[in-house]
């Protein structure tokens, strides 16, 4: 799959122009941002703290309001005033750095509460899929359990497919291993892998660079609030063209 | 010492209770209350058989003051003999309020020689050689040179009798008995009261000359103790018993609650619509403004009005609050009770508010955060991530606000509402002992503050271990 950079497949995300200002502008967290991400990509991206990263991956379902730009989402501005968030964001499922699973519910509870609540699945037909997930993940077993019975590296494969409950097109990672103890990074990363071989889009902001050179279809380095340098995995690491790349990976690596 | 040593890490446990175990828990405990009791007992017993402080010299001078303040100015004949009298105290024993003392009575016995010479005073009444009778004072004078006589006839006699001491003021003063004074001034007490009712004069004369007082009431036998106890009840009585003055604790108690209650559930339902105006605003306002539309307008006013309402209550006395209901906005009202009810609901509200709107905003960003990337819209996240959560957090606090309220309401007597404190006010006022009304009253909102302290902290405990 990552051999083939140049995806046929249809643009699922196409961002025009991002730009997102605090403080009335003094402070430019996004500059100007275009990408598009097609069908079954895996775009990982990286840059340095304060390049914007995580911002540009929390517009994309409009946790963070664009000041201006466009996003189209399968094809519809959801930048749009007039566009009902709610309807885009359930396919787009997000993972956090911290988890954010509820702590007053258990485990399939977590998983079950959208897909009940806003897919209007029965009760029945959520959990099999909840339970089929976390078998998955090797923690069905863990269903009855509270959030806080958890290790990190339990909670954020929770947090995985519970986001994978509501059947997404497109799942967004906001540093999902940053919060973990080294030795619960690999069982997240497992679990992300057989997500991307499955066919699943992702959009991944990570400081792992074994994953994105293993993972990726794509790799996107952010910096200044702009997107500095894109490229296949191979050719990024291997010969990357902007300096600031060079400087950046030159730190990491 | 080395059983000391032992206790100490059992104290310091029992003041963790985190660390505690349940069982040297209830063994402490156990052994705290028996201590307590023990002392109270001791205490208790301390004061009922508070050894007496009268010495036997003490006693002496006691018995030889008592019976001279108990003969009158005018009977020089028993004052005469009285100092006669010899006093031998045996022992002294008794409590701090009463003694009981064996004294050895030495007297001489003149009552006896009266008697005997009864008829010569008898004489006295038929006049003089010359036929004349005689005047008052040549009776008088008479008669004192026959008690000379009398006094160096009488017998020596020695009695053992028993005197009573009791502390009045904080000194000690002899009980006199009849018995005792009797003794004392050699018998001519019961001389005396064979001749006071008698028609002839010259016995008159006689009985001025030997009048003795004695006590004719029992002596107060209680302990300090035993007085203050009886004090005690009566004035329990007259304040609760007499004319069922603990029905209006209990109906003042009974409307006291039923404020409490009322007014908590307006404050809840005002403070839940407060709050959610409020933490909208702040959480999801700004993505409305961007949206645009008319929601967000409506939002701000709305934010604006919740905004003055917690400043104007919270920074006004409440007692200024219910007058101005109840004088000003409800004075079509007739019933102080709904006012108060409403005056304490509006007040509670504001402050309710705040805690939910407290507990809402430490409820982590990245929840409110997960739900809406789960495609929940904004009322759907606080229904079902947002809102279980807060309710967790803010339960003790809120806990603790009805505890607030509870005595808060003790000012409900400025509208002419007979709560808890006003009945114990009224009682004060009719029965004019302010001790047992007003601590009555006290203890009352102090058992229910403590056992509703008791059961937050219960609640609390619940709630932090189904976190963990």
């Amino acid at each position: 799959m990552k051999d083939n950079f140049e995806y046929t497949g249809e643009v699922i995300i196409d961002v025009k122009g991002l730009k997102k200002h605090y403080l009335g502008g003094k402070v430019k967290a996004l500059n100007g941002v275009d990408c598009q991400i097609k069908k079954g990509e895996v775009v990982v991206v990286i840059g340095p703290s304060g390049s914007g990263k995580s911002t540009f991956l929390r517009s994309l379902n409009l946790l963070e309001i664009p000041t201006q730009g466009t996003i189209l989402f399968e094809g519809k501005n959801i930048t749009d005033k007039k566009t009902n968030i709610n309807l885009h964001r359930r396919k787009m499922g997000m993972v956090f750095q911290h988890f954010y699973l509820f702590p007053h519910k258990t485990i399939i509870d977590n998983m079950t509460l959208a897909p009940i609540k806003v897919l209007k699945k029965s009760k029945q037909e959520a959990e099999k899929t909840a339970m089929e997930l976390l078998d998955r993940v090797g923690l069905a077993d863990r269903a009855t359990a509270y959030p806080s019975q958890l290790s990190g590296g339990q909670k954020q494969r929770v947090a995985i497919v519970r986001s994978l409950a509501m059947n997404p097109d497109v799942m967004l990672f906001d540093e999902p291993t940053s919060a973990l103890d080294p030795e619960m990074v690999g069982e997240v990363l497992d679990v992300m892998k057989s997500l991307a071989a499955d066919g699943m889009t992702m959009v991944v902001v990570t400081h792992e660079m074994g994953f994105a050179r293993e993972v990726g279809s794509r790799v996107v380095f952010m910096d200044g609030g702009v997107i500095v340098e894109e490229n296949e995995p191979h050719e990024f690491f291997e010969h990357p063209q902007n300096q600031r790349t060079v400087d950046f990976l030159r730190k990491v690596l | 010492m080395k059983g000391v040593a032992n206790v100490i890490p059992f104290v310091l446990e029992y003041a963790d209770m985190t660390v505690c175990n349940k069982k040297k828990r209830i063994i402490i405990s156990v052994i705290v209350a028996v201590a307590i009791v023990a002392i109270a007992v001791f205490l208790v017993f301390k004061l009922n058989a508070g050894s007496s402080d009268l010495t036997k010299e003490d006693a002496v001078s006691l018995l030889k003051d008592g019976i001279d303040s108990a003969i009158s100015k005018d009977s020089e004949i028993a004052r005469n003999i009285s100092k006669t009298t010899v006093y031998t105290v045996n022992s002294v024993d008794g409590n701090d309020t009463l003694c009981e003392a064996d004294v050895a009575v030495e007297y001489y016995d003149i009552g006896s020689e009266i008697v005997k010479n009864m008829e010569a005073i008898v004489a006295l009444e038929e006049g003089t050689a010359d036929g004349k009778p005689l005047k008052s004072d040549a009776v008088k004078s008479i008669i004192r040179e026959y008690a000379s006589e009398w006094q160096k006839n009488a017998e020596k006699k020695t009695e053992n009798i028993k005197a009573i001491f009791t502390k009045t003021g904080g000194k000690w003063q002899l009980y006199k008995s009849r018995e005792i004074v009797n003794l004392s001034v050699g018998g001519i007490v019961d001389v005396y009261e064979s001749i006071e009712k008698s028609e002839i004069k010259a016995q008159k004369r006689l009985a001025s000359l030997i009048l003795v007082r004695y006590e004719t009431n029992e002596p107060d036998t209680r302990t300090s103790f035993e007085k203050a106890w009886d004090e005690l009840k009566a004035e329990f009585k007259l304040n609760f018993i007499d004319e069922a003055r603990w029905k209006m604790i209990l109906d003042g108690f009974l409307n006291t609650l039923k404020i409490t209650f009322v007014s908590l559930i307006i404050g809840i339902l005002i403070g839940i619509i407060v709050a959610a105006v409020r933490s909208s605003f702040d959480k999801n306002g700004e993505e409305m403004k961007k949206r645009g539309g008319i929601g967000y307008y409506i939002i701000s006013f709305f934010n604006v009005i919740c905004k003055i309402y917690i400043t104007l209550i919270r920074g006004t006395p409440v007692v200024v609050q219910l007058l101005i209901y109840y004088f000003i906005i409800f004075v079509s009202i007739k019933d102080g009770t709904v006012v108060a009810m409403l005056a304490f609901g509006f007040n509670s509200g504001a402050y309710v508010a705040e805690i939910f709107r407290g507990g809402i905003m430490s409820i982590d960003q990245g929840q409110f955060e997960a739900g809406r990337s789960l495609g929940f819209n904004y009322v759907s996240t606080m229904r079902y991530v947002i809102i279980p959560q807060v309710f967790k957090t803010v339960l003790p606090t809120l806990c603790n606000e009805f505890i607030t309220l509870l005595k808060e309401t003790s000012i409900a007597g400025y509208v002419g509402i007979v709560d808890l404190t006003k009945a114990g006010d009224l009682i004060r006022g009719r029965t004019f002992s302010a001790f047992m009304p007003l601590i009555a009253v006290a203890l009352v909102y102090l058992v229910c503050v403590v056992v509703l302290t008791y059961l937050v902290g219960r609640l609390e405990r619940r709630l932090r271990r189904s976190e963990r």
